[in-house]
């Protein structure tokens, strides 16, 4: 709304005043395009705005169809809007008009809404929200009634954009019209085309230029350009020698030129998001997400509550490309290796927690049972060492950048360590050695023999004989084990799962011993990923069900948080001691993209490397790791090659989790979809640098090219036109300006002499010229500015014959390097 | 202008959240973009202010009180930017007056085009008008940042005084008696009786006015001014002392049209202001009437000033110099200068003539009382009356 003042009273003392008729006289100033360039900075929001939304939402439609319907609409909104007086209410007329078009029935229309919606659902990952409203039947064809929907949204949107700009020339009001469905998009994280981006950022600050650029309107000084507010004056609002709509537009000009550089810098240096950065994201994400009244509370009172890491309503799940671990492998390895960190050993409904303090006490008691060293976390070690004694031994060292330090990271069957030490049967802490060449917060070494575990089981389960291979005797820790890792919440949700026929046939098979512990866990992995379908954004489940009874039962989604639980849940459930890990894996297929480098292979583990996993207890074996997660299990090519007649030594083979020695009879390279584990190593060489810089470089001196040959084009144009007038004094004063400027060009400087004396000294100096020819020309040039005096045509055209004749003289006499700084630099000739 | 500043880093703010919030690269870009746009706006407004050419003219060099001077403001930017906001700020002021104010025009700057603001000042009192630019003030299209380019860009006009047109009554005792002792101050003349200056000898200059005597001794040829005897006696001394712009107006207008009336009568005579600057009297040898107007240009740029330092300056300096008669006029009397004027009047005959200010600053009645000086109460708007009443 324009506000509207009185002027004050002039505040100056009585005699002396200044008048109100002040005017701005611009000269030259032809055909206005003022106008033109409103338009340009409205296509720009109508367009940035239309294919911004199509682009962000990846909506199928005609396009071209679009781009018709949205400049039709602008037309018609340029000539509407054109009148500022009728301007809102043409706008009402229009809006009705589009209202009531949606209103009618047309299945079209309503099928491309929904579509509509459902392109947002999908793109914004937003599934587990309930839009059975908007089912589009399979008959219907999206493309059309997206185009229908989207050719609506196009007029309005042209509509609305136009009356902002063009009738109210207001930033909020074009930002409300153009901003909402392009922040949906982004907030749910979903990029737009950068190029309507661009367009509709350049858009918005040419409109901050325009909206800015509004003075405010004072009563009073009708016949003066200017209106007065005490000792300022400011232009009228309809002031038409403004330039708000060329600044709006250089705005625009230059937006566009600072997003493309930004761009353009971003790729030729590949500047990459530091880890920091992704780390800082997802903790105020996290924290922010999970931020409860409750957490306020303890983190006020200072109370700690439970670890984190075992939490199962975590929500999505997103990665934030961070470094976590840097491993260096002695040798390649043809099967996924695990690192492990935490293990839960508690399920209570919503997360898996660590031993109470009573529990722990009881451990440390039956800790004597074993001999020195041989503690179940390392019983597999000394498993594989006694049966396939010729297996290769490798080791792995691995560097802790950002991930949990209160972890060492240890692979299954590493060979146990001297400082090793155990605690909470689980995590097997080892002195961390420091390494200073990339930033490791701590870094860990370990002999292991890499194993396909899950064979490893298949096997075991198959040969009775070989149980309890290591003759441990291990009654009290069994004992422990059957107590403490088959214990489940007493939830009325999970326990009606013994109720389900599918589940419990599985259970009861294994109890009726119809299968063995590895048939067993194969059931239940088949059975999970009959139910449940994976998804990093499954969303959260309620705080009042069980987590993996909603995930097995409602919800259906999940990651590997939940195939895990899952897992080890369902294991208990049917009588198989199990808890719940978390680590990172290696996985194989990074090895195929790596060539041995020094001394082994070195790559860095990111977040999305992180995993969760189940560990089995197995008697004789010990803790084991087994795989529920979809995507990452290896089960069934490695199951065809044990059968009970397989030779030791192809056991041996397909056992061997590792190429060292074997790179001929590596057949058993898991092929398990892990495409969520594998990344492309990035060639960026210093050649690619270059080659970017020299492309760079070579356009900005294409540019420069062009603005200089623009810029002579122009000067000779102009020249031309200043001595082609319809006036012959003009024509002859600008030619003698001409004449004057290429003579100093050639090196005779005016040096303060009268016009006539400049003329006879150059006369005198230059071979090309006639006696008095030039004295001539200052004649008459001196009696067409100075006199105001009719110059006939011929005197006019004496003198700019001789202004060209002498350019092509002092051309002719220069050499190649002034020839081209009089044509380019200069703009002479 | 500091609102803009805060939206913008309000604006930094929020990108640099949706850098650490969103995770594609567009939101690096729009960082960078955020970054340096203030930049590259500064930059082009450093070269629009370099290249822009300023210059400030007057169309007249006098105009009558009342009446309009357009005054003129001359921009020219070369570049292909423009700009929606330029700000001049300039002062104007009537340096006989003292009158003073100033104003800020605020508009576009086009690109490539000479484009000239026109605005006009009318004064009710005469005096020099002198138009100062003070600063230009460039903004950039986010009002982010302001540069200013310091020019003393200044031009100036003159509003006439009114001249009276009336019969002054010269008398007998004012008119030349014979005795050619009263010479001018200012022009050099033929009478070898009196010498007015010595200088070097130049072309033309008579044989017989050669100094012979210094010119050998300084071994340079060097030659006697004489002085020019005066016809009159009569000495008009004039105190703008006053703090109201109409009774300095009043009092210029007065000067003028007495003196001009005078020269009109053929009576050379004397005036004598006192100047600030020179904080000395300013003599004026008025004997024709581009004299008059000479004086008339140095009236009109003297500042007033408080107290009678005319008529003290010359009781202290000139006491000893005989005038036939003395017109001191003054804006503001007090007893001061009564008593100057007393001692004045017991070698020469002396009018005095004040301002009356009454009807404007609700001031008393002009306070002079002398029993040997003529005294005079000149109301504004009357001097035609005073003058066909004053006798010479």
């Amino acid at each position: 709304m324009k506000k509207k003042k009185k002027i004050e009273d002039i505040p100056c003392c009585g005699g002396l005043l200044i008048g109100e008729s002040i005017s701005l006289d611009v000269s030259g100033k032809g055909i206005s395009l003022e106008r033109l360039k409103l338009w340009v900075v409205a296509l720009f929001g109508i367009f940035g705005t239309i294919f911004g939304v199509v682009s962000l939402f990846d909506i199928r439609c005609d396009d071209a169809q679009l781009s018709v319907l949205a400049l039709a609409s602008f037309l018609i909104s340029s000539i509407v809007f054109s009148s500022k007086k009728y301007a809102f209410p043409s706008l009402v007329l229009i809006v009705l008009m589009v209202l009531g078009f949606f209103a009618l029935p047309q299945d079209e229309l309503d099928y491309g809404f929904k579509c509509f919606v459902n392109c947002i659902v999908e793109q914004a990952s937003l599934e587990s929200y309930d839009i059975s409203g908007f089912y589009v039947p399979r008959k219907i064809s999206e493309y059309e009634c997206l185009t229908v929907f989207m050719s609506v949204f196009s007029v309005l949107t042209s509509f609305l954009v136009c009356f902002s700009v063009l009738a109210r020339k207001s930033f909020p009001l074009s930002f409300v019209f153009t901003f909402p469905l392009i922040e949906v998009g982004l907030f749910f994280g979903i990029a737009p085309d950068y190029k309507c981006f661009a367009m509709l950022l350049s858009f918005w600050l040419a409109m901050v230029v325009l909206s800015n650029s509004n003075y405010r309107e004072y009563v009073g000084s009708s016949g003066s350009d200017f209106v007065r507010k005490g000792n300022s004056f400011m232009p009228k609002f309809g002031m038409k020698k403004r330039v708000d709509c060329s600044s709006a537009l250089c705005m625009l000009v230059i937006t566009l030129a600072v997003f493309s550089v930004s761009g353009f810098a971003l790729d030729v240096f590949d500047i990459k998001r530091p880890d920091s950065v992704n780390e800082l994201r997802y903790t105020l994400k996290h924290d922010i997400t999970n931020m409860s009244f409750e957490d306020i509370v303890d983190k006020l009172s200072g109370e700690t509550g439970k670890s984190n890491y075992g939490n199962l309503r975590s929500g999505d799940l997103e990665y934030t490309d961070s470094d976590m671990l840097y491993v260096k492998f002695e040798n390649k390895m043809n099967t996924n290796v695990y690192l492990k960190s935490y293990v839960g050993s508690v399920y209570d409904s919503s997360s898996w927690e660590e031993f109470e303090e009573d529990t722990i006490d009881e451990l440390s008691e039956i800790e004597s049972e074993f001999e020195d060293i041989c503690y179940p976390q390392n019983m597999l070690w000394y498993f594989m060492r006694s049966n396939y004694a010729d297996l290769p031994k490798t080791s792995v060292t691995v560097d802790v950048i950002n991930a949990q330090t209160d972890f060492c990271y240890t692979p299954y069957g590493s060979e146990p360590k001297r400082n090793a030490e155990y605690v909470d049967d689980s995590v097997a802490l080892v002195d961390s050695v420091v390494i200073g060449d990339n930033d490791a917060k701590a870094s860990y070494s370990y002999d292991f023999i890499p194993s396909n575990f899950e064979m490893v089981i298949e096997w075991h389960c198959d040969n009775e004989n070989n149980k309890n291979t290591l003759y441990l005797d291990t009654e009290q820790y069994d004992s422990f084990v059957e107590k403490n890792y088959l214990s489940l919440p007493d939830d009325d949700d999970l326990m009606s799962l013994y109720e389900d026929e599918e589940y419990a046939e599985i259970f009861e098979n294994y109890r009726s011993g119809k299968a063995n512990v590895y048939q067993t866990l194969c059931a239940i992995r088949s059975l999970i990923h009959d139910n449940a379908r994976y998804t990093l954004s499954p969303g959260e489940a309620p705080d009042d069900v069980d987590v993996v009874y909603y995930f097995l039962k409602e919800n259906h989604k999940g990651y590997c948080m939940h195939y895990a639980s899952a897992g080890a849940v369902l294991a208990r459930m049917a009588g198989i001691p199990a808890r719940y890990c978390v680590g990172y894996v290696a996985s194989s297929s990074k090895f195929n993209l790596l060539n041995k480098e020094g001394s082994g292979y070195e790559f860095m583990l990111k977040d999305d490397a992180a995993h969760a996993w189940a560990e089995i207890y197995i008697d004789g074996l010990g803790w084991v790791p087994f795989e529920f997660t979809e995507g990452y299990s290896q089960p069934s090519q490695t199951t065809t090659t044990t059968s009970s007649t397989v030779t030791t030594t192809r056991r041996t083979t397909a056992l061997s989790g590792t190429s060292v020695s074997a790179a001929s009879t590596t057949s058993t390279t898991t092929t398990a979809p892990l495409a969520s584990l594998s990344q492309e190593p990035r060639e960026n060489g210093p050649l690619k640098t270059i080659i970017l810089i020299l492309v760079v470089l070579a356009i900005l001196a294409l540019l420069t090219v062009i603005i200089i040959m623009r810029s002579r084009k122009v000067a000779l144009l102009r020249r031309k036109k200043s001595m082609s007038t319809q006036s012959g004094a003009e024509n002859a004063v600008n030619a003698y300006r001409y004449i004057v400027s290429l003579l100093e060009f050639g090196g005779i400087a005016a040096d303060g002499r009268t016009p006539l004396e400049y003329a006879g000294l150059a006369e005198s100096k230059c071979d090309f010229l006639e006696n008095g020819q030039l004295v001539s020309a200052c004649n008459c040039a001196m009696k067409a500015g100075f006199g105001s005096m009719y110059l006939n045509k011929d005197e006019s055209e004496k003198v700019c014959k001789l202004s060209h004749r002498i350019a092509k003289a002092v051309y002719d006499s220069k050499s190649c390097i002034d020839k081209l700084k009089m044509k380019y630099i200069e703009r002479l000739i | 202008m500091v609102k803009v500043i805060a939206s913008y880093a309000l604006v930094a703010i929020a990108a640099l959240i949706f850098y650490i919030a969103f995770i594609d690269s567009l939101s690096l870009i729009l960082l960078i973009t955020v970054i340096l746009f203030p930049l590259v706006l500064l930059l082009s407004l450093l070269i629009i202010r370099a290249k822009t050419q300023i210059s400030f003219f007057c169309e007249k060099s006098g105009e009558n009180k009342g009446c309009d001077v357009n005054f003129n403001v001359r921009m020219y930017n070369p570049t292909f930017l423009p700009l929606p906001r330029v700000k001049i700020s300039l002062h104007y002021e009537n340096l006989l007056s003292g009158e003073r104010s100033q104003a800020q025009f605020l508009f576009p700057l086009h690109f490539s085009r000479t484009q000239t603001l026109r605005f006009s000042i009318s004064s009710r009192y005469c005096g020099k008008i002198e138009a100062v630019v003070d600063e230009v003030v460039f903004f950039d299209y986010l009002m982010l940042f302001r540069l200013g380019k310091k020019q003393k860009l200044q031009c100036s006009t003159v509003i006439l005084p009114s001249i009276c047109d009336a019969d002054v009554l010269i008398s007998e005792e004012s008119e030349f008696s014979g005795e050619k002792d009263v010479y001018s101050k200012t022009h050099p003349g033929d009478d070898a009786s009196e010498i007015f200056d010595m200088r070097d000898y130049e072309m033309g200059d008579r044989m017989s006015q050669i100094h012979w005597k210094l010119s050998s001794k300084q071994d340079n040829l060097i030659v006697k001014e004489y002085s020019k005897p005066v016809n009159s006696n009569v000495m008009l001394l004039f105190d703008f002392n006053s703090s109201q712009a109409f009774a300095a107006d009043v009092l210029a207008d007065l000067l003028i049209s007495l003196s001009y009336s005078m020269i009109e009568r053929e009576c050379e005579h004397f005036a004598a202001i006192y100047s600030m600057q020179d904080n000395a009297l300013r003599f004026f040898d008025i004997d024709s009437s581009e004299s008059c107007v000479v004086m008339a240009q140095t009236v009109m740029c003297t500042p007033a000033f408080e107290g009678a330092k005319a008529l003290e300056s010359y009781c202290e300096n000139e006491f000893s110099r005989r005038y036939s008669h003395i017109i001191y006029a003054c804006a503001q009397s007090s007893q001061v200068q009564s008593q100057l004027l007393e001692q004045l009047a017991m070698h020469t005959r002396v009018s005095a003539i004040v301002v009356d200010q009454s009807g404007f600053d609700g001031s008393k009645k002009p306070y002079m009382i002398s029993d040997s000086a003529a005294v005079y109460t000149l109301q504004s708007g009357k001097i035609d009356a005073l003058l066909s009443e004053l006798v010479i």
